[in-house]
């Protein structure tokens, strides 16, 4: 079986060279290389304080190296969006549909011809990279690395690109969304090399920064080459949104997200993995509390189960979860325990996964103690348990909605909620740890209500919002960190309620043949006659 | 399925949201026929060539291509079918022989034997001077051929045509009815959908008549004529008028199915019988009206195709 249509590929290059834009775009990204190296030299030359040939040569390099990250990052996903919305527009979707080439060849192909494309405009920087070289001050190695560290950004790139373009179907509307989520994981990315946090290897600018500006990210006692970590998440990354791009493509009825999960479950496994691994292995501050980096690795941890869990869970549901609804006798206690024929296996694979890949590295860096007493910690992690299953919950309702009504409900609440929920809150309660209080009653409702805070309350009561009486108060009543393991349980018991409803509603569609949900793109693009 | 039949629809049912598109049609086409569908919009044709061609999941019921089934054995379906649809979706940066070599190739045809069977195919469409025109300028007549070559590519034994003739030229049509023939005489079976249903009738030997999703009416010219009872239809002149009495007094005649006069003007439907016809004129005759002139309406496709609709949308 062939991974990629050679055919279909070497029609995609046919088109994209005869375009003018190419060669316009080929052009000017030339200039821009060449007047950002000629910059570099030039204010080298003319500054107060000359500076060394040799590091002139090394800032050009990474310089350029980091414009290419960016630049081509946005224009790899551009690309990936518009090889497949080309398809859409052009009505030839359809034409290649119907042949013998599988959805998976085709979907290749488009990456692969945007991926080569991007790579001619990589080439054209090498003789700037060789320039830089003979200046001194690189060696060979770094700039091999940095190579293969933009190579595997730029292949991310397109992929999100490819995904765009396969949910959005229109060229307008898919590669400007392809080009912000790019700019968006490279600028977050570069935002955090400052914290040395390892998932600066997902975007290029990171990665990048990373490399030239020698900060090893110390992992099992080792400094962990960069290229292995950015290699580690971007791989599976990158292929759980191809395969997701090919299930779009399919017809519903086709669609096997198997491969698509397993991958995700494997960049789950890897982040969880190096967000522990690394946070754990630096030596506590002087400042700081002895648990500090525990609770860190622990908050990274327990944003990427809650939204793993959300996701795997809201995804749509096929004719074995119909099978299993029409037999069904107790809705609520099959909403209650992970709401679905095959949402709890997905719900015990992701949190298993996750934790095992992150506590199997992380235990042994562990050889320290941490002063926070055993059950603490028990809470601490209960608590990411209980938000997982408010997660999956959530995301079984959305699930279960989308059927019921539009499938786009099921997209948007099962992941963007889970977002707002278990992503926004976290990140304004790393706001609160840091000193930064939010207004008491913010304060007070995120550390009550959020799981990820609730981590936070369950290690250090009394500094989980320094100053607070009320906190004090609270604590003494129950320990702080039980508050947000209580409401995550009766949040999920009111979310299992609603589900139960849902599942009621659409077993009786089930039972009575109504159709249970609109046709998704078709209804929108129903071809007139 | 029978030996016989080649594409087979059993209780298909495809929906769009609250509308069914498609309403439980049985559609039977034997091999060798060219088979057409006749609808208004939305009746639901194109729907139902997209499930034929892999295209479309249905909601309910069952299709067969060559004895495979569309959703069990999607990519044998597909390695029988030439699908055509209702839009031309070419590249228009390519060559002529580019694009057809890229579905070639996707259509695993043996290398040394494609730029053969790409003349061929350009010949039979009659696009062979247009080899080595690119095909963003080609007219429209020329694009719709051209996606009509790439449909016959792989030589498959049914070919799905969804309007092919929609935006062609009288010339272009009169070469694609001529094309369809020769396919016809080669073996092929042949499902076409078109709204033109005097052309319709030159080329079919089967005619399926949907609308609002179901099949109204399926068979042969003959067979639908039967089944419309449409017949044979009469218009007279009388010299001297008289022809709302004239028509009464057809009523009487054993055959007649309706009579309708004014003034001089008298309309008589009867069956696709000269005896029939030979006694309603003795009869004025007898009866004493001049008849000045008469003249015959047989009926054609759009006849019964009014007949059979009601003007429905799916």
């Amino acid at each position: 079986m062939a991974a990629v249509s050679w055919p279909l590929l070497r029609k995609e290059l046919r088109q994209s060279l005869r375009a003018k834009a190419t060669l316009i775009v080929e052009n000017l990204y030339l200039l821009i290389l060449v007047a950002l190296a000629g910059w570099e030299v030039y204010a080298s030359a003319h500054s107060c304080s000359p500076r060394p040939t040799w590091e002139c040569g090394r800032t050009t390099f990474w310089h350029v190296a980091q414009l290419q990250a960016i630049l081509l990052g946005l224009v790899a996903a551009a690309l990936g969006a518009a090889a497949v919305t080309a398809e859409s527009e052009q009505k030839t979707q359809d034409l290649l549909l119907v042949t013998p080439a599988r959805v998976r060849e085709i979907v290749r192909s488009k990456f692969l011809a945007a991926f080569v494309i991007v790579l001619v405009l990589v080439l054209l920087s090498v003789p700037v990279s060789v320039l830089c070289l003979l200046l001194g001050g690189l060696t060979w190695q770094e700039v091999a690395w940095a190579y293969l560290l933009l190579l595997t950004w730029l292949a991310l790139a397109g992929t999100m690109g490819i995904l765009t373009g396969a949910l959005v179907h229109r060229t307008i509307a898919a590669v400007p969304l392809a080009i912000v989520a790019a700019y968006l994981v490279t600028a977050a990315s570069g935002a955090m090399v400052e914290n040395k946090v390892p998932h600066a290897a997902l975007g290029g600018t990171g990665a990048l920064s990373l490399l030239s500006r020698e900060i090893p990210l110390s992992f099992f006692g080792f400094h962990l080459p960069v290229w292995a970590a950015s290699l580690a998440l971007c791989i599976p990354l990158g292929a759980c949104l191809m395969e997701s791009a090919v299930d779009r493509v399919r017809l519903a009825h086709q669609r096997r997200p198997i491969a698509q999960r397993i991958w995700m479950l494997l960049f789950a496994a890897a982040a969880s993995a190096l967000a522990l691994g690394t946070v754990i292995a630096q030596p506590p501050s002087p400042q700081g509390p002895p648990w500090d980096p525990m609770l860190g690795g622990l908050t990274v941890q327990g944003v990427i189960l809650l939204l793993l869990a959300a996701i795997f869970s809201s995804q749509g549901l096929g004719k074995r979860d119909h099978a299993a609804l029409r037999g069904e006798r107790q809705p609520f206690l099959h909403a209650l325990f992970g709401a679905g024929p095959r949402a709890g296996a997905r719900f015990i694979a992701v949190t298993a996964v996750t934790l095992l890949a992150g506590w199997a590295v992380a235990w042994p860096l562990m050889g320290r103690d941490v002063g926070v007493p055993g059950w603490r910690i028990a809470l601490a992690v209960a608590n990411l348990l209980a938000g997982a299953w408010v997660a999956c919950l959530l995301g079984q309702w959305a699930a279960f909605w989308g059927k019921l009504r539009r499938e786009w409900i099921r997209r948007t609440v099962g992941v963007g909620m889970a977002v707002l929920l278990f992503g926004g809150i976290p990140a304004a309660a790393g706001i609160i740890w840091h000193g930064h209080a939010l207004p008491p009653p913010v304060s007070a409702a995120l550390l009550l209500t959020n799981p990820v805070t609730g981590c936070v309350a369950a290690f250090d009561p009394p500094n989980a919002i320094p100053g607070s009486k009320w906190a004090d108060d609270l604590d003494r009543v129950l320990p702080l960190g039980l508050y947000p393991l209580l409401f995550s349980l009766l949040l999920g018991v009111l979310l299992a309620l609603a589900l139960t409803v849902a599942r009621r509603r659409l077993r009786a569609a089930l039972m009575e043949g109504r159709p249970p949900a609109p046709r998704e793109a078709e209804a929108a693009s129903r071809p007139a006659e | 399925m029978s030996a016989q039949t080649i594409i087979r629809t059993e209780g298909l049912t495809v929906r769009y949201g609250s509308l069914t598109a498609v309403d439980s049609l049985d559609l039977d086409v034997p091999e060798g026929a060219v088979y057409g569908l006749v609808g208004p919009n939305g009746a639901g044709k194109t729907t139902t060539m997209r499930v034929l061609a892999t295209l479309l999941e249905p909601d309910e019921g069952r299709a067969w291509v060559c004895e495979h089934e569309v959703i069990a054995s999607p990519r044998e379906v597909r390695r029988s079918i030439g699908y055509m649809p209702d839009f031309f979706g070419v590249y228009d940066h390519l060559f002529v022989w580019e694009y057809l070599e890229l579905f070639g190739e996707l259509y695993r045809l043996p290398r040394g034997k494609l730029s053969e069977r790409i003349g061929e195919v350009l010949a039979d469409c009659d696009l062979e001077v247009k080899r080595e025109a690119m095909v963003g300028g080609l007219s429209r007549g020329m694009k719709q051929r051209l996606c009509l070559a790439r449909a016959l590519l792989p030589d498959p034994p049914v070919l799905i045509l969804d309007e092919p003739a929609s935006g062609v030229d009288p010339k272009g049509r009169y070469e694609i009815r001529l094309l369809l023939r020769r396919l016809k005489e080669q073996g092929k079976t042949i499902l076409i959908s078109s709204h033109i249903l005097l052309e319709l009738a030159e080329i079919c030997d089967h005619i399926g008549i949907i609308e609002a999703g179901k099949l109204r009416a399926s068979g042969s010219l003959e067979e639908l004529v039967a089944a419309a009872e449409a017949g044979r239809l009469l218009h007279l002149r009388l010299v001297g008028g008289g022809a709302e009495r004239a028509a009464e007094v057809l009523q009487a005649v054993e055959g007649v199915r309706e009579a309708t006069g004014r003034g001089d003007a008298l309309t008589v439907r009867i069956p696709d019988r000269d005896e029939v016809q030979a006694e309603v004129l003795a009869r004025l005759v007898g009866e004493g009206f001049r008849v000045g002139y008469v003249s015959e309406e047989h009926t054609n496709l759009e006849a019964i195709y009014h007949r059979l609709t009601r003007g429905e949308l799916a």
